[in-house]
């Protein structure tokens, strides 16, 4: 039977950011389906902690010019 | 090249006014242009908005009583650019300057070209350029009045939109445009809530959107017709003629700067016009009822396609400052520039001539986070640059300029959107099926034939249920009474 | 942010003693401007807008000809200057002369006022009401209150007072005898004045010093030829200094002159054996004394015959340099800040040259001690009897009263047992009366083992030699005033320019981690996280891909890695040449000499060894594929190997250095920090995201995802020991002994707070660990007999 899942469809622009995906799927396993490399389906909820945890490693991996 | 340069989009401010322009024009009636182009200067004006080819085409066919034959016309130019003369043909036809026939033939409409003509040699009876005041004006003002007047009216608008608060709030009118533009919000419509750290916010108070934010980066000449085109779209709801204020706004492209014009040729719905013009800074008047007014600059400037700069056009207006290094001096003491810098500029410093600031990923992302695009602010940057940095090519320093397209990448290294995975098909044929559907009505946004998945929108997934369960389902019910027919009579036996 | 303003009116504070109390320091090194914008104006917001912005100085009324006037001074010490502005050259020199250079890119320069750039400033002889004076004068607006009595704090008493060496007597010094009588009051000078018979009086009055009495080594040569083309360079200087000249409504100074001011200087003597506690009681009531030695007159120190060969050329930067510290005549204790590779080293033979008496050399490391001595030889015509190293390796003495050593820093602090001769060698390095030490790389020594030289050896002249002022680990600039003030700074993007330095394209490749390596990444600690950043598959593609395109170009490239694991592989792999640590000195001789001279080797991988310990050949590009955090020396030193190209007089040639990052990892943010050094010179770094037809790169390295796998299981298993580069012999270089400390190499730390500092790479100048038993074990054996000397 065919089957339809409601979810949310994720494309990252490279294959860094599907690792960092699939690493916090390990923890909180909210993917519905890996589609490909480039494509994942997942629980609609999971997008906003993908997009913080994303944001949150390019911020820790940019340096800030310190104010003093 | 050793490795691959980024693209820049550029789009030359007289484009797109010429482009917002016509969409409305092209909206009008074929009364309403008749009417329209009994003002010569409104021929003009419009003439001047179209594209090159298109005025060639019209100057051709200005003296000629007859209709022509579209084929001669196409024999003007070389072949391979026919498609430009169709594009150019087109315009005139959505602009009723010209009409085909069943014939092809192209006429040209009379009313437009005894205006146009009229307009060109100076000729016919008409005040369409104005007609100027016949008495001295007792409080005469000059052009530096008007260039000052013009800007304080035009930065105050922009300025309240900055979130400048309270303080001065521009009329009822032009309040009304900024919303009916889509400009500002009231607060409950999408509006960012970052201002209001600075101001105090009233739930009745209007809010800038992301809209109004990329705007406020956009030059002079841009940012005023977008006004004046909402103006136009309101102005049904504010019971005046359309026309007159068509040929107003035309008139006012053609009028002199530092002369004084009367009021009294002008139609009521005209005279009305005046005031909240005033308030635009787009007009100056003593009074409310006084018998003439003053163009300022950004009156003058309306349909010359040129960009409008509020100081004599000699001075360079650039002031903008930016370093390898990442910092920014602007020269500026006007709120408002600082107020626009501020939007993705990191302010440190303020002297009484120039403002000290730094660009970082932070404040770039602020911007990017109120709908600015990189583009825009590094139009923004290159058209304010000072003169000093207008000596280098390219203008602006590379490394920076790569820097803020590469932060607004980092953005879109994630997109989200929700939808309907469908999987596990049984056949091939069935996906295919059911893949061809979603295609048409464009609601696949992902999809795989080997895996048999497909994921479609939202608003698809109702289509796509109802056409599996009549397709498949019923295919996969009669299998399945099939299937049990033969258990049954499997049973039996 | 609110600070704790003990000095309201002033906005100064005193920065927390983060160094200890030192006896040599004056009071005010502490100072410190900090913004008191927000008492300054009553309404910080201005009327017309809600932009809130800490520092409002728009009531300053700018001046009627401020277009005229190029620069703006903020409450917080900072100045910033209009670089395109008529007369901005003399500004800049002016500016150079009295605060510290923080940005200079093309268009807007900005410095900054310190206590020890206004030290520097009164030292060359620049009066306290002049600086005002002048700096007010270019100003666009009026300078406030708080910046004069801040200069004035800061200059009032200082740069006044002069320790003098001539004739082998002990004169204080000054041209203000109120200052002198002022002295003469506190219990500890007096009593160390020595009183004359013959001369009654309290003070001793002459003519003034002045630079005709001496002769700076290789400045009298100027062709005749020569001369009409500096004809119409200085009738232009002329036009711009008569317009500065009248901006400022001062006579421009003749340089030569610019310390006759007064006639006269008036002075006492005092005791040979009080002159440090002279010192430092001056420090302490806030009169810190310049030293100056009047080399010429000194008749107790044997003479050094040395000079300049007939055909050494000094370039016009280094001639400032050195008319700076002979200004007066005699020599002028300070430090000069040049860019690296612009001939640091030629300034301090010349200046051994002019002053012809003993000279003590130290360096970071035995190899610049090879280096030093290889230079002496060859711009100078000394002797080879006269010229003694002093290194682990090598104890040599030179013949006669008079002589150079060179040494490194290390050996002359190092504490602990010694061997015999070493402790020979060091009783007679400490018994000597040097009439000049060079300090060379003066900032990348650690903060004590820098005291410890100043106060182990006795020299008459100090003088720094350094590529920046700006120190990585917690000691902050106070160091400076040890040594004694800034005499020059030079430009970078001015001496590229002229082209005494090459110019350098500089870029980022940023590298995308291969989704395996970049999972483990996610997974891993710290160190394995670095393993996996420099070892990421297409970090070596994309070095590889540069490596073939340049030496299609026909450049000589150097690749760096600090990660020793890394480097192997990357050498190996990409079948090129590689030095580090362990490799023995024959060795590494032998592959120095290929890449110099081989057409068909052109590319060399070198460790952190090639930082210091390597006497390097030219380079024209240069690959940096792992690096020390963010140590922002460390990126200016490396670009400093290709500064000096030869080729850089060469129409359009440019030099490359680029540094890859692993996208997406920590190694971004060390990258950005490293570079802000050299963007602060005017240089950029352009990011590279994608490389043309890499993918199509013949013999592509790990081009498969088998390989790649390989590559990353062969990665986690590196121990920690394949990734320690095995100090060999290399005990000379500078090496803080991290384990009194608690932090590893390569800076776990230990510490509970962790500054920014501690990441920049700035606790840990050792660039090699200093592994005392393998290392003493290696020493037993590779002991190269070439090196072996004098060995009682």
């Amino acid at each position: 039977m065919v089957k339809a899942q409601k979810g949310a469809l994720i494309e990252v622009s490279d294959p860094t950011v599907k690792s960092v995906l699939l690493e916090l799927d390990d923890e909180h396993h909210f993917i519905i389906k890996d589609l490909d490399e480039t494509h994942v389906f997942v629980n609609s909820i999971a997008v906003d902690m993908i997009r913080d945890k994303l944001d949150k490693i390019m911020e820790d991996n940019t340096y800030k010019i310190l104010e003093e | 090249m050793l490795y691959s340069a980024n693209s820049t989009i550029n789009n030359t401010a007289s484009e797109s006014i010429q482009g917002d322009v016509s969409v409305f024009l092209e909206k009008l009636s074929d009364r309403e242009f008749q009417r329209l182009y009994t003002q010569p200067a409104t021929c003009l004006a419009i003439f001047r908005l179209l594209p090159d080819l298109a005025k060639q085409f019209i100057m051709r066919l200005l003296y000629i009583k007859k209709d022509v034959p579209l084929e001669h016309i196409k024999g003007w130019c070389y072949e391979q650019y026919t498609d430009k003369v169709d594009d150019s043909l087109q315009r005139l036809y959505k602009l009723h300057i010209c009409t085909k026939n069943e014939n092809d033939e192209i006429r040209m409409s009379k009313v437009f070209q005894e205006n146009l003509n009229n307009a060109l040699i100076g000729s016919g009876n008409h005040t369409s350029f104005g007609s100027t005041s016949t008495s001295i004006d007792k409080h005469k003002v000059d052009i530096d009045f008007l260039d000052k007047h013009g800007t304080e009216q035009w930065e105050a608008v922009l300025h309240y939109m900055v979130g400048a608060n309270i303080r001065k709030k521009p009329s009822p009118a032009v309040l009304k445009l900024l919303e009916r533009s889509g400009l500002m919000a009231k607060k409950d419509d999408d509006v960012k809530d970052e201002f209001s750290v600075f101001t105090k916010v009233d739930i009745n108070e209007l809010q800038i959107t992301n809209k109004g934010f990329q705007f406020l980066l956009q030059d002079v000449n841009t940012q005023v017709w977008a006004f004046l085109i909402q103006y136009l779209n309101m102005v049904d709801d504010l019971k005046m003629d359309l026309v007159e204020v068509l040929n107003f706004l035309f008139q006012l492209g053609s009028l002199q700067l530092g002369a004084d014009y009367s009021v009294e040729s002008l139609t009521p719905t005209q005279q009305q016009m005046l005031n909240d013009l005033k308030h635009l800074g787009i007009i100056y008047q003593r009074k409310r009822g006084s018998k003439r007014f003053y163009p300022t600059r950004l009156a003058t400037s309306l349909t010359s396609g040129s960009m409008l700069i509020s100081k004599p056009s000699t001075e360079d207006s650039g002031f903008i400052i930016l370093e390898t290094n990442s910092r920014i001096y602007a020269y500026t003491d006007s709120p408002l520039q600082i107020s626009v810098l501020n939007l993705f500029v990191v302010l440190k410093a303020r002297f009484a001539n120039m403002v000290v600031g730094m660009i970082t990923r932070d404040s770039i992302r602020s911007a990017l986070n109120h709908g600015i695009t990189a583009d825009q602010i590094i139009t923004y940057l290159r058209t304010h640059a000072h003169p000093e940095m207008k000596k280098n090519m390219p203008i602006l320093p590379l490394t920076v300029v790569d820097q803020i397209r590469l932060w607004e990448m980092e953005r879109n290294r994630l997109k989200d959107e929700k939808g309907y995975l469908y999987h596990e098909f049984a056949r091939a044929e069935d996906f295919q099926e059911v893949l061809n559907y979603a295609k048409q009505y464009n609601v696949v946004k992902w999809s795989n034939v080997k895996k048999r998945m497909l994921v479609v929108t939202m608003e698809g997934h109702i289509k796509v249920r109802a056409y599996i369960k009549k397709r498949i389902g019923s295919k996969q019910s009669s299998q399945h009474r099939q299937q049990q027919q033969q258990q049954m009579l499997q049973q039996r036996h | 942010m609110s600070l704790p303003n003990p000095n309201a009116q002033y906005g100064k504070r005193s920065r927390e003693a983060s160094v200890e109390l030192d006896p040599y320091l004056p009071k005010k090194a502490k100072l410190e401007l900090v913004n008191t914008q927000e008492g300054y104006n009553e309404n910080n917001q201005d009327k017309n807008d809600s932009i809130y912005i800490k520092e409002n100085y728009t009531s300053l009324q700018l001046k009627p000809d401020h277009r005229s006037r190029p620069l703006w001074v903020c409450d917080d010490g900072r100045i910033i200057l209009e670089a395109f502005s008529p007369i901005a050259e003399q500004a800049q020199d002016f500016l150079v002369a009295i605060s510290e250079p923080v940005t200079r890119p093309a268009n807007i320069h900005e410095y900054k006022l310190t206590p020890y750039s206004l030290y520097a400033a009164v030292s060359v002889g620049l009066e306290t009401e002049d600086i005002i004076d002048v700096l007010n004068r270019l100003s666009k607006i009026p300078v406030s209150d708080t910046i004069k009595n801040f200069i004035r704090d800061c200059t009032l008493s200082y740069g006044k007072v002069k320790l003098v060496l001539k004739h082998n007597r002990y004169f204080v010094e000054s041209t203000h005898p109120d200052i002198l009588q002022k002295l003469l009051k506190d219990p500890v000078i007096l009593n160390a004045k020595v009183i004359s018979v013959a001369n009654k009086a309290d003070l001793m009055t002459e003519k003034a010093p002045n630079s005709k009495d001496i002769q700076i080594a290789g400045l009298n040569k100027k062709p005749e030829n020569k001369e009409q083309e500096q004809d119409k360079t200085n009738e232009k200087k002329k036009e711009e200094d008569d317009q500065f000249g009248a901006v400022i409504s001062l006579e421009k100074e003749d340089e030569d002159e610019e310390l006759i001011r007064d006639e006269v200087v008036h002075s006492f003597e005092i005791n040979s054996e009080c002159v440090e506690e002279v010192k430092k009681r001056c420090c302490e009531i806030d009169y810190p004394m310049l030293e100056e030695y009047d080399f010429k007159n000194d008749t107790l120190n044997t003479n050094l015959e040395i000079d300049l060969k007939p055909t050494t050329m000094i370039r016009p930067y280094q001639e400032k340099c050195l008319s700076k510290m002979f200004g007066n005549g005699r020599a002028r204790s300070g430090i000069i800040v040049l860019p690296c590779g612009a001939g640091k080293t030629l300034v301090g033979i010349t200046a051994a040259c002019t002053i012809k008496k003993s000279t003590l050399v130290l360096c970071t490391s035995a190899v610049s001690v090879e280096q030093w001595a290889r230079e002496f030889k060859q711009w100078s015509n000394i002797k080879d009897s006269q010229i003694a190293k002093f290194t682990s390796e090598t104890k040599e003495k030179f013949m006669g009263d008079a002589g150079i050593v060179i040494s490194t820093y290390t050996m002359v602090t190092h504490t602990g047992k010694r061997a015999y001769d070493t402790n020979k060698m060091m009783e007679f390095l400490r018994s000597k009366e040097w009439g000049f030490l060079l300090l060379d790389e003066v900032h990348v020594v650690p903060a004590n083992v820098f005291r410890k030289v100043l106060t182990t050896v006795a020299a008459h002249t100090k003088m720094g030699l350094t590529a920046t002022l700006v120190r990585e680990d917690d000691k902050i600039d106070d160091l400076n005033f040890l040594i004694g003030p800034k005499l020059y700074e030079a430009n970078w993007m001015d001496l590229a320019q002229k082209g005494h330095i090459a110019n350098v394209q500089c870029a980022e490749v940023w590298c995308n981690v291969t989704p395996e390596f970049y999972r483990e990444y996610l997974k891993r600690s710290s160190r394995i996280r670095r393993l996996l950043y420099a070892m990421n598959p297409i970090k070596f593609q994309v070095c590889q891909y540069l490596i073939k395109y340049h030496e299609s170009r026909g450049d000589k490239i150097i690749v760096f890695s600090d990660n020793v694991f890394a480097l192997k592989q990357y050498a190996i792999k990409l079948n090129k040449p590689y030095i580090y640590g362990p490799t023995s000195q024959t060795e590494r001789l032998r592959i120095l000499q290929q890449f110099q001279n081989n057409p068909n080797l052109n590319t060399l991988f070198l460790s952190k060894v090639g930082d210091t310990s390597l006497d390097l050949p030219e380079a024209t590009c240069l690959i940096q594929i792992s690096s020390h955090y963010g140590s922002r020396r460390q990126e200016a030193q490396r670009l400093g190997r290709i500064l000096r190209a030869k080729r850089r007089n060469d129409e359009g040639f440019n030099a490359f250095f680029y540094s890859l990052v692993s996208k997406d990892t920590e190694e971004m943010l060390y990258s950005t920090k490293r570079q802000q050094f050299l963007i602060d010179q005017g240089y950029s770094f352009k990011v590279i995201t994608h490389l043309e037809g890499i993918e199509n790169m013949k013999d592509l390295v790990f081009g498969s995802h088998d390989e790649q796998i390989e590559l990353l299981n062969s990665t986690l298993n590196a121990t920690k020991e394949d990734e320690e580069e095995e100090g060999l012999a290399q005990s000379d270089d500078v090496a803080v002994n991290n384990r009194g400390r608690g932090i590893s190499r390569y800076g776990f730390t230990t510490r509970r707070e962790t500054t920014l500092k501690s990441h920049s790479g700035g606790d840990d100048m050792a660039y090699i660990e200093y592994n005392k038993s393998a290392a003493a074990a290696a020493i037993q054996k590779k002991r190269n007999p070439l090196f072996k000397k004098y060995r009682k």
